[in-house]
């Protein structure tokens, strides 16, 4: 019985967004500590503002400024932030409509203890202290004093010196990858060196490296079967460029497999022979190196080439 | 599968629209990105928002936007509030595969009017961190999207002994055909076939001038009934095939050059389309070639030529926009490439010939024309065929 | 809306459902090797062969996998050879059902396997699903999906439309327990017994039409009606105690021409539920709706199957002979965004 295998996965990008005219000036608003709406169509003050209209999709461009000041429309509390969020102490996320606005806004509200929120409450625009133009220069919201005050919004243009027109939005996610049952055993099979691959139990080829399920019956593979370690390049090409984030000089020739009683080709590195040497039927052999999962690459096993024929299925 | 209780609706294109191609739009955010397309081809039909019953949008891996699911923030800019939203992702192939589940829905009269989308803003990431998340357990992709296919295309020299020069020609072809199509992202005044031949060689046999660019765009159609066709301002381009087929990405006797999917799929869209000889019945192809030497393999794949012959089609200039069998009339997918857009490209560029909507590009007389798109690991494919005239039946 | 009510134009039915164990960490088996014996299920119930399937429709996401084109590895246990018809959303399996209903519906196809499945347990749940959120003015705020309900459990307790004690009902019952212990607080006023359990999971059903459904099983679920809609994505736009989607689309669907005896809601929240049975109107005096006799997606909530689940769970009670006609539903987004309702019934 195989261990279960599992390992850190992790994804992340700072994704760059561009913004259009109204989110731009939304955040660059925010950076001038202006809070922009903008105007429905049912005349509705949209805030945030949105480009097209949730009702009748039409295109938004009426801008207006409402007030840093606002009422909780509801509430949760946050006992645990959580990574990325505004407040890194227990905090309520809020919806919040602005004074001016109609509809409400999301983000964080700092407060003591959730006894210190109410719907209804009175809050206002903690701003934070380096802005970029983003929703983050919102550093949170904070409680206020006094009732919520007829506020008349003013017409905005939008227009702001050295207007923000994207972000860079990281985004980090962490998985715990598990390759599952037969790529679990075809790994801790690599350790010692060794290639093993899987044998439909309906058609009998054999899948190397295994994926759990013979992709043409749909039926598990379970029996393992050892394969190469010669096999045969069924075809390839040469690599000039080099490919993100590996150290490999170029050119090289990446190649196409079959090792030697496996029924496809899986793919790898070519050495140990000048690339523009390599040819299809070319027989190879791995070359592992110390620590390495998998062979680093595979250099001309020293025999005459496979004749077309015997691969050409394979290919 | 013979036991329909009732025909099919047929199913018209009548709006067109896509945005103008290029390596970053920086000037709109992805639901302005989307929304530009989509007003386009309502324009086209002369349609409003309300009268679109549903939408159908599709794109390629969410990781490339980094939004999970992005439809759902997109249900505000397409007009899809209190509307039914579908999202597809067939990989490659997503937008003729999202093109055709929208024709699905006309053609089953479950809805009237549909609105089809896909996109992609690239420039929001980087495709080839979308393309190779660091996977453990697994070896790092060795070389790449052209890697990938490179050691296929020399498969298919090998098989059928074409000549090297054969890829430089449809680049050339595809990127002096994007000159005539204001929307295409690459438009290289100055390219000479010398200059393609002399271009890197990356991906050896694949060189730079013979592979696609990245591309933020969008695509969209307005598809409808017969009498939404009726009312249609402009010619309709009908339906008269569609059809998806799926292999597995790496099986025990794959034919990567020449994949059955493609082959079985292009013959569902040929039988319900009654066409028995496609070379002579077909007047104009939009095929999915994201790198040169895929022209030839899919003139094979999709029945315009014999096994091993397909390079010979393309050497004769037959696929030329003047030829007899214009391939990429739009410049195709070496000239623009919003991934998961690039197939509903295909497939709108073949409804615009049929319509006589093509505008410089047009093939003059186009009256059937096949859009196709592929994806995966040359695994999953999509077309449709269109005509000029309504089916019959 | 430009077009009319029309009814479908085929009968349409579900002939088999089947699901795996959902279990809180399946390290131990690839996605693949978890979805694979739930199509051997179905595919045996009904004693169809994969040949005999004329389209094949799936739902996963690429997100919680953490790895993209993750569909394409599931793939492999169809047995995709010779090719076949198929199609995938990007979405919960329910819409892939959907997608199935359609292209039956264009009598291209007699049978469709649809099949979903969900790992949640390699990733964050709560930080993946923030990746759904408006990129520019919410996601940057990573605020989770829990956080989310509870802003809207909030304000169904401020409207006075339910209350702790009815949600900790909502939770013990759908649990199968009469504890009504609510647990911790997890975001204040959602406790843990008001939230899913994150598993992992996948499920499978089979549909065909006309007489072919009638061959393959003894009482078919047949699909009456079945549509879905979608509203605005930003919560502040939205009002949080209701769901009009949910109400249009069984309107659509022809929910209320008739008294349905089950319904199956996916509502990940106890607080779902309540916003759920006033849009369906479940609660009609004298009515005798057994709402998630399954547990529902609070017993156990695969996502992207859970949809999927419930659709199967309502077909599985008119095969057995639980129900004459029941609803599903199933749901996407935050705070119940976007909704698709079915109605299912068997021939009495």
């Amino acid at each position: 019985m195989s261990e279960v295998l599992t390992a850190p996965l992790v994804v992340e990008f700072p994704f760059t967004r561009s913004l259009g005219p109204v989110q731009g000036a939304f955040l660059t608003g925010l950076r001038e500590r202006t809070v922009l709406g903008i105007r429905a169509r049912d005349g509705r003050v949209v805030v945030p503002p949105v480009e097209y209209d949730p009702v009748t999709a039409d295109e938004l461009r009426d801008l207006v400024e409402v007030a840093p000041t606002g009422t909780v429309t509801t509430w949760a509390w946050n006992p645990s932030p959580r990574r990325g969020q505004p407040l890194t102490t227990p905090f309520a996320w809020v919806l919040v409509r602005l004074d001016g606005a109609d509809t409400a806004l999301l983000h964080a509200l700092a407060a003591p203890a959730p006894e210190a929120v109410r719907t209804g409450m009175r809050v206002r625009i903690r701003w934070a202290v380096a802005r970029t133009g983003a929703i983050t220069d919102i550093a949170c919201f904070e409680p206020a004093d006094g009732a919520a005050a007829e506020y008349q919004v003013t017409s905005h243009s939008g227009e702001f010196a050295d207007p923000v027109t994207g972000i860079t939005a990281p985004a980090r996610l962490d998985y715990a990858y598990a390759p599952g049952g037969a790529q679990s055993r075809y790994i801790q099979a690599l350790a010692e060196r060794k290639t093993v691959g899987e044998r439909c139990p309906a058609c009998r080829k054999v899948y190397v490296p295994p994926r759990g399920a013979c992709p043409t019956c749909g039926v598990a593979t379970d029996e393992q079967v050892e394969v190469g370690p010669r096999g045969t390049v069924t075809t390839f090409c040469i690599v000039n460029i080099k490919a993100r984030n590996l150290d490999i000089e170029v050119p090289y020739v990446y190649a196409h497999i079959a090792l030697d009683g496996a029924d496809l080709a899986l793919h790898a590195r070519i050495g140990g022979i000048p690339y523009d040497q390599v040819r299809m039927g070319l027989r190879v052999e791995p070359v592992w190196t110390e620590g390495a999962r998998f062979p680093d690459h595979y250099r001309p096993a020293g025999e005459p080439d496979a004749d077309y024929d015997s691969y050409k299925e394979l290919i | 599968m013979s036991n329909a209780a009732t025909a099919k609706e047929p199913v018209a294109v009548v709006g067109v629209g896509q945005t103008k191609h290029v390596a970053a739009r920086r000037d709109v955010s992805i639901a302005g990105l989307v929304r530009e397309a989509a007003q386009r081809a309502l324009a086209d039909a002369e349609l409003t928002w309300a009268e679109i019953d549903a939408v159908v949008i599709g794109k390629a891996p969410d990781f490339f936007e980094g939004v999970m699911m992005p439809e759902l923030y997109l249900a505000d800019a397409l007009g899809a509030v209190g509307k039914p939203m579908l999202r597809v992702h067939t990989a490659g192939s997503v937008g003729g595969s999202t093109a055709l589940v929208a024709a699905n829905l006309v053609a089953a009269r479950v809805h009237r009017t549909v609105l089809t989308l896909a996109f992609e803003k690239q420039s929001e990431s980087n495709a080839m961190w979308g393309l190779s998340l660091p996977i453990p357990f697994q070896q790092p992709l060795l070389a790449g999207a052209g890697g990938f296919f490179a050691p296929h295309v020399r498969a298919y020299m090998r098989r059928t002994g074409a000549p090297d020069a054969i890829g430089s020609l449809v680049a050339y072809k595809d990127r002096r055909n994007a000159l005539k199509n204001p929307y295409a992202h690459l438009h290289e005044h100055d390219l000479t076939l010398e200059k393609v031949q002399s271009s890197p060689m990356l991906w050896d046999p694949i060189r730079y001038s013979e592979t696609c660019p990245s591309s933020d765009g969008a695509c969209a159609m307005v598809l409808t009934d017969r009498a939404g066709a009726a009312r249609a301002p402009r010619p309709p381009a009908w339906v008269h095939g569609g059809a998806m087929r799926s292999e597995p990405t790496l099986f025990a006797g794959k034919d990567f050059v020449s994949p059955q999917a493609g082959k079985d799929c292009a013959a569902d869209v040929y039988r319900q389309a009654g066409i028995t000889d496609p070379r002579r019945q077909i007047d104009a192809v939009e095929m999915y070639v994201p790198f040169s030497w895929y022209e030839p393999m899919w003139l094979e794949n999709l029945g315009f030529a014999a096994e091993g012959e397909g390079w010979k089609l393309t050497e004769s200039g037959a696929t030329a926009l003047d030829g007899d069998l214009p391939v990429n009339p739009s410049g195709g997918v070496l000239s623009t490439n919003p991934i998961g857009a690039s197939g509903m490209l295909r497939f709108a560029e073949a409804a615009l010939q049929v319509r006589g909507q093509a505008g410089e590009h047009q093939v003059d007389g186009a009256r059937r024309a096949l859009g196709h798109a592929y994806g995966g690991g040359a695994q999953f494919f999509s077309m449709w065929l269109v005509g000029a005239e309504a089916p019959v039946g | 809306m430009s077009e009319p009510v029309r009814g479908p134009v085929r009968e349409v039915a579900v002939v088999a459902f089947g699901q795996s164990e959902h279990v809180p960490d399946s390290a131990e088996t690839s996605e693949v090797e978890m979805l694979m014996p739930v199509l051997h299920d179905v595919l045996a119930q009904t004693g169809l062969k994969a040949r005999d399937i004329d389209f094949t429709c799936s739902g996963s996401s690429d997100y919680l996998a953490g790895r993209a084109f993750s569909f394409t590895m599931a793939l492999d246990g169809v047995g995709a050879w010779p090719p076949i018809a198929e199609s995938h959303v990007e979405m919960d399996g329910a819409w892939a059902l959907y997608e199935a209903w359609v292209k039956i519906l264009t009598g291209e196809a007699d049978t469709a396997l649809v099949y979903a499945y969900g790992k949640s347990s390699p990733g964050d749940l709560r930080e993946v699903l923030t990746r759904q959120l408006d990129p520019y003015y919410v996601a940057p705020l990573w605020p989770d999906s829990v956080a989310l309900a509870a802003l809207q459990a909030q304000a169904l307790i401020d409207t006075g439309i339910t209350d702790a004690r009815e949600l900790a009902g909502i939770g013990a019952r759908s649990r199968g327990g009469t504890d009504a212990d609510p647990g911790r607080q997890l975001v204040g006023p959602l406790r843990t017994g008001d939230c899913p359990p994150v598993v992992d999971g996948a499920a499978a059903v089979i549909l065909a039409a006309g007489d072919t459904a009638r061959r393959l099983v003894d009482r078919p679920a047949w699909i009456r009606g079945i549509d879905h809609r979608i509203e605005a994505h930003s919560l502040g736009v939205r009002d949080l105690t209701d769901s009009p989607s949910t109400r249009l689309a069984a309107e659509r669907a022809g929910a209320f021409e008739a008294p349905v005896d089950t319904a199956e809601l996916h509502a990940p929240f106890t607080s779902q539920e309540v916003v759920l049975r006033r849009a369906l109107r479940l609660d009609a005096a004298g009515g005798t709706v057994r709402v998630n006799p399954s547990g529902g997606a609070l017993a156990a909530n695969p996502v992207m199957a859970a949809g999927l689940i419930r659709l199967g769970e309502a077909a599985a009670a008119i095969h057995r002979g639980a129900s004459d006609r029941a609803l599903a539903h199933a749901t996407s987004g935050p705070c119940l965004q976007q909704n698709l309702v079915a109605v299912l019934e068997g021939e009495r």
